[in-house]
């Protein structure tokens, strides 16, 4: 199968273990996406795959052919990777064409033109071909970074966090002309982010990473985001509210309904998890497990708001916790006296508690 | 990395030996002054003869010279940099113009004009009908005090530059809250700018006191007795090895003190600076009899430090101008570029291993060893050369010995009183200029790019010639180029350890000078100050670059500001 | 067509015979779904879904034979990829009546396959070829 084949990769920096059995597959044209906090060896992952890094333990193969492991070191300049590095590192005394044609130098003088012309119009930049990386913003210099990789036309194509230089407006823009141009040149793409949103967006599948530098859970999008397998992936995509309590018959009982609990015996203790973004909030009471709150503050966030509130009239003895929730729209506290608020059972993950 | 993994380890190995070279001459001179020869030890001599007069008069001149330069230097910094007054644009880089004259030149010049046959008391003579030195008082040139203004008129610049920059560096805000809250702009400088500007002075004050230390012209010839005289007079009219190396190693005291304070004020620089940028200054406009104060201030030490000092010399040099004195001189200018070159060129190639080494290895040993090899440039020139001599005298015999043994020849002496023994303690000694200049330049090339460059296709040594050479080009050429012009202008060093009948510019005019024949030095010294002129370009088109609205262009801290260190 | 390249064979031939065979269905799906016949594909993805369960379940008694120590990680790791089969099932019945939704489960198939399934059984390579070798 083409694309990138990286088996049981383990690597340490002296004592400092920042990748623990990572094995991962990325066929021809899709894009694979390693999610995880900063630090967790992500990028000493790429190095690996580019051979700008030693490899320690494992193997990998790019189409088939082994580059690193089992007594074989391809040289990076010998392994056709493209590879976008988070500083994009730009040669600054080289104008946007050289920096394309640095990587054509083995293509005759008409083809490397041609192609430059055709991957600099991909990316929007026939303007700019002849400016100095130093005068362009920071969403030009990501894009020469990107039409830079791409151009050799290259087996695999590395990200390394390539959004996080740029503001938020541009970063929804550049991300999805970068896709087009990755699904345009059919070439299979690993990229690593610390950003879900990004992730989600970007990624055909999802590697969720620890801190250990060890894979937690493989997945889609939607799987890895609605069906976490434990409370560290879970928090990946954000911050989540928290309930801990006990599981009873099987089920746990939530404020906001009952949630099943396969998993757990009797007495054991839970931790409830749930998204700010689960939560519906509605004017009148919607079912049963619709609970009325107070809201105590709202905070809109553009195309969304972010309401704090607390059980209007408390079950229990337990203290009056407060949660988040994140629906559409503005919400005016004002304009809603009354407010209801509702839980998928679904939407509620379990854990085990401390 | 764009070098291959075998020859890693090669790396380290060579910044090792480098380091070590480095290291010997200063350990060789802490050897000697430990282990004295039984008949050499004159130790108790020493203490109860010389040694009090040294340190008084090594100390009185170090004062002498940090409060004058501290004034000049602080006060044309505040003055250019917060206030807007007539010349100020000028004055900003034209107050660098003294570092171009090697403090010995200035001394000849001056006694030329200042002493009882001079000019000036001969007009003064003339004017108030005065018939000998008994009728009249005027201030003795070879003396104390003419070393300290000597040496305070052409070191200030140091002062004025990392003053200058610790004042632009600071925070605007900080100084307009000293006014809003109700206190003048003096009163700002002195409870809000100075102490923030603390550390940048404090570096700048122990950059010149390790010139001062360093200078050897100028005491020689004011006969005004320092360490660096007293070890020069100990080893080569006592012929006592022994004992010129425990003055050096005291000497060796007082320049640990000052690498510490400067070591520990640069650690609080990077702590006081709040903002990386240069901002839009206030420019406290000063009009009439103040505008005319600050350009006083200011033009003051520029004229008496460098125009009046030039002049003369142009004068000289061309009332004195003879073809063959000039061709003479042009021979002696060949020597000087040769080994000036020589010595630049090496200084660079092993800055450029020993800086690769400590990117491509990388770790706490290499840092650290970087940092000891380029500490030579605190080592007065006259503990490098009995540390040189030391090392390469006992080489050369044991070489010659193994030679005859072996082989039945004898080599003679190979490095000690050739070009190689002036051109190692020229490498020890401005080592740190050329790393400081090439690490800055190897810095612009984030890891990352060699990185780019590999998995584009590029191979190590491709990497090496179309990304690394042309980013490396500028900050190898002024490397080059600051080594260079200290050599030119290196006077102790290459007094000893120069081959025997070896003239270079300075040997040259040291000699002449000293004889009472500043007029046949001119030309030469002339040349001297016109290839220092190079570096104060540099620096002033970089401080015209780091204007407010611009980058900063010279913000490695290494690098910063030890440009143009050199011997007076 | 889904084919075990050498980089991921075990060079045990028991286990690399049940992947060829899981790959060769998972090829069988692709057919179908290239050829729009959906509810072959379904019955498709159901045979791959037992024939799945029944290798986790042949490759954990083999393992437990040779005494593996990390078959507890191993059997574990099965367990939710269990979980992960009836996520396939789903979309497998999904795709007769939702034709658009065939490019996710080819994707998801062969992820199944190469990543998860394969990709683990790798980390036993050694073990199992040395086992085999003292047999």
């Amino acid at each position: 199968m083409d694309g990138l084949h990286i088996h049981g990769v383990h690597h340490a920096y002296g004592d400092t273990k920042v990748l623990q059995g990572i094995s991962l597959t990325v066929p021809a044209g899709e894009l694979v996406c390693l999610l995880g906090p900063s630090g967790c060896g992500k990028t000493t992952l790429l190095r690996l795959a580019a051979g700008l890094e030693r490899l320690q333990a494992g193997s990998i193969a790019i189409d088939e052919k082994v580059v690193a492991g089992d007594g074989v070191k391809v040289l990076p300049e010998h392994r056709r990777v493209g590879y976008m590095f988070q500083d994009y590192a730009l040669f600054p005394h080289l104008d946007v064409t050289d920096n394309i044609m640095f990587g054509l130098f083995r293509w005759s003088g008409e083809e490397a033109k041609a192609r430059t012309a055709e991957v600099l119009r991909q990316v929007g930049l026939e303007q700019h071909a002849h400016k100095f990386p130093h005068t362009l913003s920071g969403g030009q210099q990501q894009r020469v970074a990107l039409a830079r990789a791409i151009a050799p036309k290259p087996r695999l194509v590395l990200l390394d966090e390539p959004f996080s230089g740029l503001d938020t407006n541009m970063r929804v823009r550049i991300r999805e002309q970068t896709l087009n141009v990755l699904k345009e040149a059919g070439v299979a793409t690993l990229m690593v982010t610390h950003d879900p949103e990004e992730a989600m967006y970007m990624a055909d599948r999802i590697k969720g990473m620890g801190e250990g530098g060890n894979v937690l859970q493989s997945g889609r999008p939607t799987e890895i985001y609605y069906q976490p397998v434990d409370e560290y992936v879970a928090r990946l995509f954000g911050p989540v509210n928290e309930i801990v309590t006990e599981a009873r018959g099987r089920e746990v009982k939530t404020p906001f309904g009952v949630v099943p609990a396969r998993d757990y015996a009797d007495g054991d203790r839970v931790k409830v998890l749930i998204r700010p973004e689960s939560f519906s909030l509605s004017n009148a009471a919607n079912g049963s497990n619709s609970r009325r709150v107070e809201v105590s503050a709202s905070h809109l966030l553009g195309d969304s708001s972010l309401v704090e509130f607390r059980l209007a009239d408390q079950l229990d003895d337990s203290e009056n916790q407060l949660f988040k929730v994140q629906i559409p729209g503005n919400f005016d506290p004002l304009d809603h006296t009354r407010v209801w608020i509702g839980l998928a059972p679904e939407d509620a993950f379990v854990f085990a508690g401390d | 990395m764009a070098v291959p993994e075998g020859l890693k380890d090669g790396w380290t190995i060579s910044t090792a030996i480098i380091c070590a070279l480095a290291v010997t001459p200063v350990a060789a001179v802490v050897y000697l002054a430990l282990t004295p020869e039984p008949g050499d030890d004159i130790w108790s001599h020493l203490v109860s003869t010389v040694l009090p007069d040294y340190i008084i008069t090594t100390v009185g001149l170090m004062i002498g010279v940090g409060i004058g330069t501290v004034l000049i230097g602080v006060s044309a910094a505040w003055l250019v940099t917060m206030c807007r007054f007539p010349g100020r644009r000028i004055f900003e880089w034209a107050m660098l113009l003294p570092m171009a004259m090697p403090a010995y030149v200035i001394a000849y010049v001056y006694t030329d004009i200042l002493e009882y046959a001079g000019p000036v008391q001969g007009m003064l003579r003339e004017m108030f009908g005065w018939q000998t030195g008994r009728d009249y008082w005027f201030p003795e040139i070879r003396s104390l005090g003419g070393a300290i203004s000597m040496m305070t008129l052409v070191l200030y610049p140091y002062v004025y530059l990392l003053s200058r920059a610790a004042f632009l560096e600071q925070s605007i805000g900080v100084l307009e809250a000293s006014r809003v809250l109700g206190r003048g702009p003096w009163h700002g400088f002195f409870t809000v700018a100075l102490p923030l500007a603390r550390p940048g002075i404090v570096i700048g004050l122990s950059l010149v006191l390790m010139e001062t230390l360093n200078d050897f012209g100028t005491v020689d010839f004011f006969a005004v007795n320092t360490f660096s005289l007293g070890i020069f007079d100990v080893w080569m009219n006592m012929s006592n090895v022994s004992g010129a190396a425990q003055l050096a190693t005291v000497l060796l005291l007082f320049v640990a003190l000052l690498v510490l304070s400067e070591r520990y004020a640069r650690r609080k620089q990077r702590f006081h600076n709040t903002s990386s940028k240069y901002q839009a200054l206030p420019g406290l406009r000063l009009r009439g009899k103040l505008g005319l104060l600050a350009m006083t201030i200011c033009a003051l030490p520029v004229l008496l430090g460098f125009v009046l000092p030039t002049w003369i010399l142009i004068e000289y040099a061309v009332q004195y101008f003879d073809p063959l004195l000039a061709s003479e001189i042009a021979g002696y200018a060949w020597n000087s570029i040769k080994l000036s070159l020589l010595a630049g060129g090496l200084a660079v190639v092993v800055a450029i291993v020993i800086a690769y080494s400590v990117r491509i290895r990388g770790g706490q040993v290499l840092t650290s060893l970087s940092r000891l090899a380029s500490l030579g440039y605190a080592v007065p020139g006259a503990v490098l050369a009995v540390g040189v001599m030391n090392v390469l005298g006992p080489l050369d015999n044991s070489i010659d010995a193994y030679s005859r043994e072996t082989f039945g020849i004898s080599t003679g002496l190979i490095f000690s009183g050739t070009i190689a023994a002036v051109t190692f303690g020229y490498l020890v000694r401005f080592l740190a200029l050329s790393l400081g200049t090439v690490e800055a330049g190897l810095g612009k090339i984030t890891p990352n790019m060699d990185g780019a460059a590999r998995s584009l296709g590029h191979g190590a040594l491709s990497t090496m010639r179309r990304v690394h050479m042309p980013l490396m080009r500028t900050s190898v050429l002024t490397a080059v180029m600051l080594v260079f012009v200290d050599c030119m202008k290196e006077l102790p060093m290459t007094t000893i350890l120069r081959p025997f009948n070896f003239q270079t510019l300075a040997t040259f005019v040291h000699q002449y000078a000293s004889d009472e024949q500043l007029g046949e030095a001119a030309l030469a010294a002339l040349s001297i100050v016109g290839v220092g002129i190079l570096p104060v370009i540099l620096l002033s088109y970089a401080i015209a670059r780091s204007r407010p609205g611009h980058g900063q262009v010279m913000a490695r801290p290494r690098q910063k500001n030890k440009m143009s260190k050199g011997s007076r | 067509m889904v084919e075990i390249s050498s980089t991921f064979e075990l060079k045990y031939a028991p286990i690399d015979d049940d992947h060829k065979h899981l790959a060769d269905i998972v090829t069988e799906i692709v057919d179908a779904l290239d050829a729009e016949k959906l509810s072959d594909s379904a019955d498709l993805v159901r045979k791959f879904v037992e024939t799945t369960r029944t290798h986790f379940q042949d490759e954990e008694a083999l393992l437990a034979s040779h005494n593996y120590p990390h078959l507890d990680k191993h059997k574990a790791h099965h367990a939710t990829l269990v979980q992960k089969l009836e996520t396939l099932q789903d979309m497998g019945d999904k795709v007769v009546d939702h034709p658009q939704a065939a490019d996710s489960l080819r994707k998801e198939l062969i992820y199944f396959l190469m990543d998860d399934i394969i990709n683990e059984d790798l980390n036993f390579k050694n073990f199992i070829t040395e086992a085999a070798a003292k047999d």
